[in-house]
């Protein structure tokens, strides 16, 4: 028996699966492939590493997949022409945005461009105000021209967001219904069936986002089935979401919206599933690829979800909003194969871009003209110049010395003390965005522990945790095809959102007990449809509340079942206590709830990992070999080279150490200490005190 | 009164000899200290009680070394950005001297002569000792919601006295320790206690934060290398400036604008000013502005130096947050008892009106020579209004205020934006969904103003439109400039829609009501505010003919404007 995960990248296509042993549960081995991503079908890529694989899909029960489908269409801006109905008054909204210039002293800073452009927004006369009362009656009366202007246009699909849309959808429905019923073939999305929350440029955007995007990722989902079918796959499909589960192929070709971050959850997904395994609830994430680092929180085992998501939104642009429940993730322009560059000012620069795959980075020896970290890496002697991919490649450290010449020149550097630059820049920039997800949102780093993987994770985070006074790194085994592993242990999960003012008296209780039951009951719906069984399905309800007058809310779980008045009396002490946590004051103010949150999971079989073997062989013979590594201010040392397939559980040994697998190295600097656990993940124990 | 110039030298010079520093610690300190101001935003805004603080961001903090040097600053309102060390310095000399300054002091300073601003806008200044040894300062000046002036919000002050109460720089911290006594006059003196006391303490959260992260970073390197390398931030920061300046030649440029009224008393202010370029120097010349007001349109000094940092950095600035060395090449003259060097206690409630229009007509002067280095003027102005009344319902009183975006002005380099907030760069307006929770009205529309940019080769952006229907009886407070003097056009572009605010009674009756006090505004009426548009550049005849019919199509443009502006395209 097989479960397999498939996760399409920029670059390659990554397929990883367990061999499952059918009596215990337990998986037996994992194995993973590669094949190039083929950006005009996606599934052929796909299929590419099910064949390189040697995958017999027939003999897979689970197939979760991971695509960049959506976040692609979008940032290539290759999705369909899309048109908007909107309520009168309001069709510029999508365009005026929220008139922010984060690059605040740059006079030609240009707004990002609309997703539907303004000939194509309609508008429809109806008002409905922000408890869901209707103040006009809607007024369907223009649509017809509408739709013959759009059809005139050859728009592909519509979207429908009308104000306070998520008090009352009614509206927004009888819009849809007409139009279906004018033009049966079109695809068609209203704000409501994507989110319930307020706040009219942010949920506008995320359904045009989704309208624009939905025949694609449709088609795409399609034709993935269709492949997996023809090649007698018996099992269900999965997609990876971004609020960090799994749903099916039906739901997700709905609101296709909801893979926009598919591909860099599943990690964080990964390393929370991870703490569970090795007792580590407080973690902070940090993934290096090729042209990102990606970094994440989890407290207490809870991945941290946002609904306020902003694709493309950097200091010199606004970006544009998605309102979904996304996990909250930071990424910055900082990977293995990001160009180092001096500017004008003699400033030595590392990314934003990145030399990707192709050429890569200039040790690669493809023609590569720009130093990159990996480069500089090289050069300290961190990455082995002898094993490099691998052994695959053959490092070519001539090429390297040659192009790194000229930047040394600029910096009048020693092209090693140019290295070490690039990788303390590199480094500063990864620790500006691990302070983003951390010391700036109120946590202590010195509570957490930074679980690395990525390419490049290991070969960075000690100097990372040291520099932010984080106690331990975790590095996972098979560290590199670590998010792929976090899909493979994903259940179900559909987020609910309601936008629902409600002041938190005697009366909220019954407003409380039928609002989530409404809600639980449409999840159990849903799920039904698809034949998910009763029993799998679990819920966990949220709410955000304010006080009266501020508009900082604050996210608390909400454990009961039903709600009395102690019930209620508990929420808003919970509350005053997390918005004290979170705002450092409390206030006697009236508390309202203004959202309801209900995730609903759907439990999905996972396998069991296997502990790795004791061999009772000496840690001294995992020692491959030892070279001289530049540990920056730390000096020159010779280091011992450890074979991170031959570790095993209760090893330890101290740094100046490197740790190497084919497709990982892992930096220990002097006197870090390093321990192996039962699964071969390295904790390796940075020498600062914990917060206690 | 003086009839003596008064001149301002804008950056401050190096105080130690050149050292040799690492480039690459440089790069990181540089970092580190651009994080750690960051930081003190996030702690500011985190813990603020006023949405006019984490909403509006109607903030600025920032870290300045010993010799009150701008080392960093958050991204925040950039006009008080370059006032920040005027209140460092009259702060510490209000409690004495740094003699007086003792690890964990946080001093609150308001007085508006020194802070450049009208008295709502308190600053918090913290000094950082490290070793015993004072190194550096921290300070955010936030806007604080009322602060017992006259009105919520006027534009009709007389004098200083009449706009809020004054703190002329007194510890509200003495070494970690709150002064009670100051503390509860700062309480006692605004009309909502809740909202002030909360913010107080997220400036003093704030300026701690700062504090702490500028420690991390001078415990790392040891003082010695951290101020060699921040004397070397500096002079690169010099050089970028000095750099553009180096494109533009020697040359006295005067521009003029002027404010709409004084708001006391009928009739236009006219005013120009000189920009002086002198070897990569550039000298902003206010000596011929107007005597002081009788209303609140007077700008004080550090807001008039604010606005040649603020143009210079926006010009010149090369997607580099700017820090002292930015500054030195600039320098500023002003005339003492005039508009923009006002002498207490002449009126400045509304300072930042004269500042934002100062700032474009700089532009404007370059604009004579160099039209391709400046933009055409923008809606110009920040279109503020702030609202009240009493809760039907609930009797509560409420309150609530905000700027309103305009169009851009087009560049050589392209068309102006739509609806941005010019100089108050951070801000977002509420959407419409919460502020209809919020106060008792319905936004009927927030739309493009078809027809409301300037034509030219490069249009300006579109003004906008929104329209406020009041569900209460309530009363505004409303500040348009520039609702007399269209936005103009550069280099044969043209003139776009101004500013204007109308109200709406029983549905037929408009009335202007663009700078006015306490208007109220009866339940069912409308006030309608008409954000205007950016002027163009160029010569319209030179306009890309399929933009200009693009245009149309989207609806930004009539044929008739078309048939009007650019009579050469068939439509």
């Amino acid at each position: 028996m097989l479960r397999v995960a498939t996760d399409v990248g920029g670059t390659f296509t990554d397929l990883v699966y367990f061999e499952i042993d059918e009596k215990s549960g337990k998986a037996l081995s994992i194995k993973t492939a590669k094949s190039d991503t083929t950006p005009s079908s996606y599934e052929k890529g796909v299929f590419d590493a099910i064949e390189k694989g040697n995958v017999d899909i027939a003999k897979s029960t689970f197939f979760a997949h991971g695509t960049t489908v959506v976040i692609n269409s979008i940032t290539e801006r290759k999705g369909v022409l899309t048109g908007l109905v909107t309520t009168k008054g309001f069709r510029d909204s999508l365009e005026i945005a929220r008139g922010d210039r984060p690059d605040f002293f740059n006079l030609r800073y240009q707004k990002p461009k609309p997703f539907v452009p303004r000939y194509l927004r309609a508008e429809v006369p109806g008002r409905i105000d922000f408890l869901g009362k209707e103040l006009t009656p809607l007024d369907l009366s223009g649509l017809d021209k509408i739709i013959e202007k759009f059809k005139k246009h050859d728009v592909q699909s519509i979207a429908v967001c009308l104000i306070h849309g998520y008090a009352n959808s009614l509206h927004e429905q009888k819009v849809i219904d007409y139009i279906k019923s004018k033009w049966a073939e079109i695809d068609i999305v209203a704000s409501h069936q994507i989110t319930r929350e307020w706040r009219e440029y942010e949920r506008t955007n995320t359904t045009a986002l989704c309208a624009y995007v939905k025949p694609i990722a449709r088609s795409y989902l399609d034709k993935l089935n269709d492949k997996l079918i023809a090649a007698n796959f018996s099992g269900n499909p999965y997609v990876m979401q971004s609020n960090g589960g799994i749903d099916t192929f039906e739901s997700t070709k709905a609101i296709p919206l909801t893979m926009i971050e598919s591909g860099p959850t599943s990690g964080v997904l990964g390393a929370a599933e991870l703490g569970k395994l090795i007792k580590e609830n407080n973690l902070i994430t940090l993934d290096v690829g090729g042209t990102t680092a990606k970094c994440s929180l989890i407290e207490n085992g809870n991945v941290k979800i946002n609904t306020n998501y902003w694709i493309e939104k950097n200091r010199q642009s606004a970006g544009y909003p998605v309102m979904l429940p996304v996990v909250d993730i930071v990424e910055i322009g900082n990977g293995g194969g990001s160009i180092a560059w001096v500017d004008n000012y003699d400033k030595l620069h590392v990314g934003p871009q990145s030399a990707g795959a192709d050429p890569g980075p200039v040790s690669y020896g493809k023609g590569g003209t720009s130093i990159t970290t990996t480069d500089a890496n090289l050069i300290t002697n961190r990455i082995n110049q002898n094993y490099f991919c691998g052994g695959e490649i053959k490092a070519d450290m001539d090429a390297v010395s040659k192009t790194i010449a000229p930047l040394s020149k600029k910096l009048k550097f020693t092209n090693e003390e140019t290295a070490r630059g690039i990788i303390r820049i590199a480094n500063n920039n990864m620790i500006n965005a691990l302070k983003l997800v951390s010391v700036n949102k109120g946590y202590d780093p010195r509570d957490f522990s930074l679980v690395a993987f990525g390419g490049g994770g290991g070969m960075h985070a000690t100097s990372l945790a040291k520099e932010l006074n984080i106690p331990k790194v975790i590095i996972p085994v098979n560290s590199s095809v670590f998010s792929a592993w976090g899909m493979l242990m994903s259940d179900l999960r559909r987020d609910y959102i309601l936008t629902k003012l409600t002041t938190m008296n005697d009366q909220a209780i019954d407003i409380l007990n039928k609002t989530f039951s409404e809600m639980e009951k449409q999840a159990e719906e849903s799920y039904k449809k698809e034949n998910i069984s009763k029993e799998l399905i679990s819920f966990k309800r949220f709410g955000s509340f304010r006080y009266l007058g501020q508009d900082h809310s604050v996210e608390i779980p909400i454990t009961n079942s039903k709600f009395d008045e102690d019930s209620i009396k508990k929420i808003i002490d919970d509350f005053h206590t997390q918005y004290e946590k979170e705002f450092t004051y409390k206030l006697e103010n009236q508390v309202d709830m203004i959202q309801f949150h209900l995730v609903a999971f759907a439990k999905i079989e996972k396998p069991e990992l296997q502990e790795r073997k004791i061999t009772n062989i000496k840690v001294e013979d995992t020692i491959k070999e030892t070279r001289e590594v530049d540990f920056d201010e730390m000096g020159v040392h010779k280091s011992n080279i450890y074979n991170f397939d031959l570790l095993e559980p209760g090893m330890e040994f101290t740094g100046p150490a490197i740790v190497e697998d084919p497709s990982t190295t892992v930096v220990i600097f002097p006197k870090q200490k390093c321990k192996v656990d039962k699964f071969a993940n390295l904790h390796i124990s940075i020498g600062v005190e914990n917060s206690e | 009164m003086s009839s003596e110039l008064h001149h301002y030298k804008c950056g401050v010079d190096r105080k130690s000899n050149k050292a040799e520093v690492d480039p690459i610690t440089t790069q990181i300190v540089r970092n580190s200290l651009n994080s750690a101001a960051e930081q003190m935003k996030r702690a500011l805004c985190r813990t603020a009680m006023s949405p006019v603080i984490y909403d509006v961001l109607d903030f600025a903090g920032a870290i300045y070394d010993n010799h009150m040097r701008l080392l960093a600053q958050a991204p925040s309102l950039p006009l008080f950005m370059g006032t920040l060390n005027f209140c460092i310095e009259e702060a510490v000399k209000g409690v004495g001297g740094e003699s007086k300054l003792n690890e964990g002091d946080i001093i609150i300073y308001n007085s508006p002569y020194g802070t450049g601003s009208h008295p709502q806008d308190a600053a918090l200044v913290m000094p950082v000792f490290f070793d015993g040894e004072l190194i550096a300062y921290t300070a955010i000046k936030a806007h604080w919601l009322d602060i017992a002036g006259k009105e919520p919000y006027s534009t009709d002050t007389v004098d200083v006295f009449q706009e809020g109460t004054v703190y002329p720089g007194v510890k509200l911290y003495n070494k970690g320790e709150l002064v009670e006594d100051i503390y509860k006059m700062c309480i006692a003196n605004t009309r909502v206690p809740n909202s002030v006391a909360g913010d107080i303490n997220a400036q003093a959260i704030g300026v701690r934060a700062g504090e702490r992260a500028l420690k991390k970073i001078v415990a790392k390197y040891g003082l010695k290398k951290f101020r060699d390398t921040t004397e070397a931030i500096f002079d690169a920061g010099e050089m970028i400036v000095r750099n553009y300046l180096k494109k533009i030649p020697n040359g006295e440029y005067v521009g003029s604008g002027q404010m709409d009224s004084n708001g006391v008393e009928e009739g236009t202010v006219p005013f120009d000013l000189k920009v002086i370029i002198e070897d990569e120097k550039v000298i902003l010349d206010m000596s011929n502005a107007p005597p002081q007001q009788n209303g609140p349109i007077n700008c004080p000094l550090p807001s008039t130096v604010s606005t040649a940092r603020v143009s210079m950095s926006m010009l010149a600035g090369s997607n580099e947050p700017p820090n002292e060395g930015f500054f030195r090449p600039i320098e500023v003259i002003t005339k003492p008892g005039t508009l923009f060097h006002p002498i207490s206690p002449a009126p400045c409630f509304l300072y930042g009106w004269p500042a934002l229009q100062a700032i474009e007509v700089f532009y404007r002067a370059l604009g004579t020579k160099f039209p391709e280095n400046v933009p055409a003027s923008s809606g110009g102005c920040i279109n503020g209004i702030v609202w009240w009344g009493i809760r039907e319902e609930t009797g509560e009183p409420w309150a609530d205020g905000a700027p309103h975006p305009v169009g851009q002005g087009a560049s050589h380099f392209g068309d102006g934006a739509t609806c941005l907030h010019h100089a108050e760069s951070a801000t977002r307006f509420a959407p419409a969904e919460v502020w209809e929770n919020r106060n008792p009205w319905l936004i009927n529309k927030v739309e493009l103003i078809q027809d409301s940019c300037g034509a030219g080769k490069n249009r300006g952006g579109l003004g906008v439109n929104f329209e406020f229907e009041m569900l209460e009886d309530s009363f505004a407070t409303t500040v348009c400039e520039r609702s007399k003097l269209p936005p103009w056009g550069l280099n044969g572009g043209l003139e776009a829609l101004p500013n204007n605010c109308f109200l709406m009674e029983d549905g037929k009756t408009n009335r202007e009501v663009p700078k006015a006090t306490r208007v109220p505004i009866k339940k069912g009426n409308k006030i309608l505010l008409q954000c205007g548009g950016g002027g163009g550049y160029g010569d319209p005849k030179e306009r890309d003919h399929s933009k200009i019919i693009d245009d149309v199509k989207q609806g930004y443009l009539s044929k008739e404007y078309v048939n009007k502006y650019y009579p050469n395209v068939k439509l």
